[in-house]
């Protein structure tokens, strides 16, 4: 269940009553309910879900919070990020993120892969590829499930990597506004924290908002 | 229960080809397996060796899995064919149910292979 939401969008762009937050907030929840248990599989071990958040942010905004969050002694923690593309017939347009710390990738894809991975401390090519694969797995996971609820088909890119310092990780964006879908992810034997972010410009935000609304009948 | 002797597994990743031919490979280990990182590779593998069964991802660079399907049916129509993708979106589902190839979602595991070889076992 989804408790806590917060819209910080300019007023003039995205005006979104609380029922819409709510039933975005419900979508999210199934959504993301779904790419979790999908983790679950991946790691062979249960995963403890914090209560997700969902949040309409500006770029600028979402860089300086992620920048706040990964910043620790040694400056600032390198997060692995896993992109798609998807686009719905007349409606809206999304890229989908999913991003972790690179710590906490690199566990996750070891978890996957046992004896085949490496114990550097980087990423190799084929510890590259699961990492795609692994964010192609719940992002499709994730997507599907919207795209069932709206009935609407979805078309999806293929998945891109990429590992960089908080403050790049959106630096090449073109989408003014972020929904930021928040979700802690915690294995038993090491919390890792993941985060889905949607990127949407605001009259994908407006499509996203009527699906939702005709799902729920808000 | 039908032979199944050769399996064409196809998927761009190289990490989902390990995991299914290793799995393949312990579940049954007299089963011969090829694979493809594209659909374009895989259709020249084709040209020269039937096989019994095809394991497809969808999202694949060039054309999609189940354009790959379509093509190996109409050179191989006995060929059994499997979708295995995180795509499970229902437009997706309904149109592989629609051309005969049975549809299976990632992540690859033990029981997902089990369940692909019971399923285009019995369907001979």
């Amino acid at each position: 269940m989804v408790t806590s939401i917060s819209l910080s969008a300019e007023p003039d762009t995205v005006i979104l009553t609380e029922f819409q937050l709510d039933a975005l907030a419900e979508t999210f929840n199934m959504s993301l309910g779904e790419a979790a248990a999908i983790f679950s599989q991946i790691v062979s071990e249960e995963i403890k879900l914090s209560v997700p958040s969902v949040e309409l942010l500006s770029q600028h905004e979402l860089a300086e919070r992620m920048t706040a969050t990964h910043a620790n002694k040694h400056g600032h923690e390198r997060l692995c990020s896993i992109t798609q593309h998807f686009t719905t017939k007349e409606s809206f347009s999304t890229d989908t993120m999913l991003v972790f710390s690179e710590s906490g990738s690199l566990e996750i894809i070891r978890r996957m892969l046992g004896s085949a991975s490496s114990h550097a401390e980087t990423i190799t090519e084929l510890e590259q590829d699961a990492l795609a694969e692994i964010g192609n797995i719940i992002i499709n996971g994730c997507m599907s499930t919207i795209s069932n609820l709206f009935k609407k088909p979805a078309m999806g890119t293929l998945p891109s990597v990429s590992t960089s310092t908080p403050d790049m990780l959106f630096s090449h964006r073109s989408s003014d506004h972020v929904l930021l879908v928040r979700i802690g992810m915690h294995l038993a034997s090491q919390n890792i924290d993941g985060y889905v972010l949607f990127l949407m410009d605001v009259d994908s935000v407006r499509h996203f908002v009527n699906e939702v609304e005709q799902v729920f009948k808000v | 229960m039908a032979d199944i002797k050769k399996v064409l597994i196809v998927d761009d990743s190289r990490v989902s080809r390990l995991i299914s031919s290793s799995i393949l490979k312990k579940l049954r280990p007299e089963i011969e397996i090829i694979e493809a990182a594209d659909g374009s590779a895989a259709l020249s593998i084709a040209n020269g060796i039937q096989f019994d069964m095809g394991i497809f991802d969808l999202n694949m660079p060039g054309m999609d899995g189940l354009e790959l399907a379509q093509a190996i049916k109409s050179q191989q129509p006995d060929t059994r064919i499997a979708l295995l993708t995180a795509n499970v979106q229902d437009s997706i589902k309904e149109r592989a149910e629609a051309m005969g190839v049975s549809f299976f979602r990632k992540p690859i595991t033990e029981k997902v292979i089990t369940e692909i070889l019971d399923e285009l076992a019995s369907a001979a």
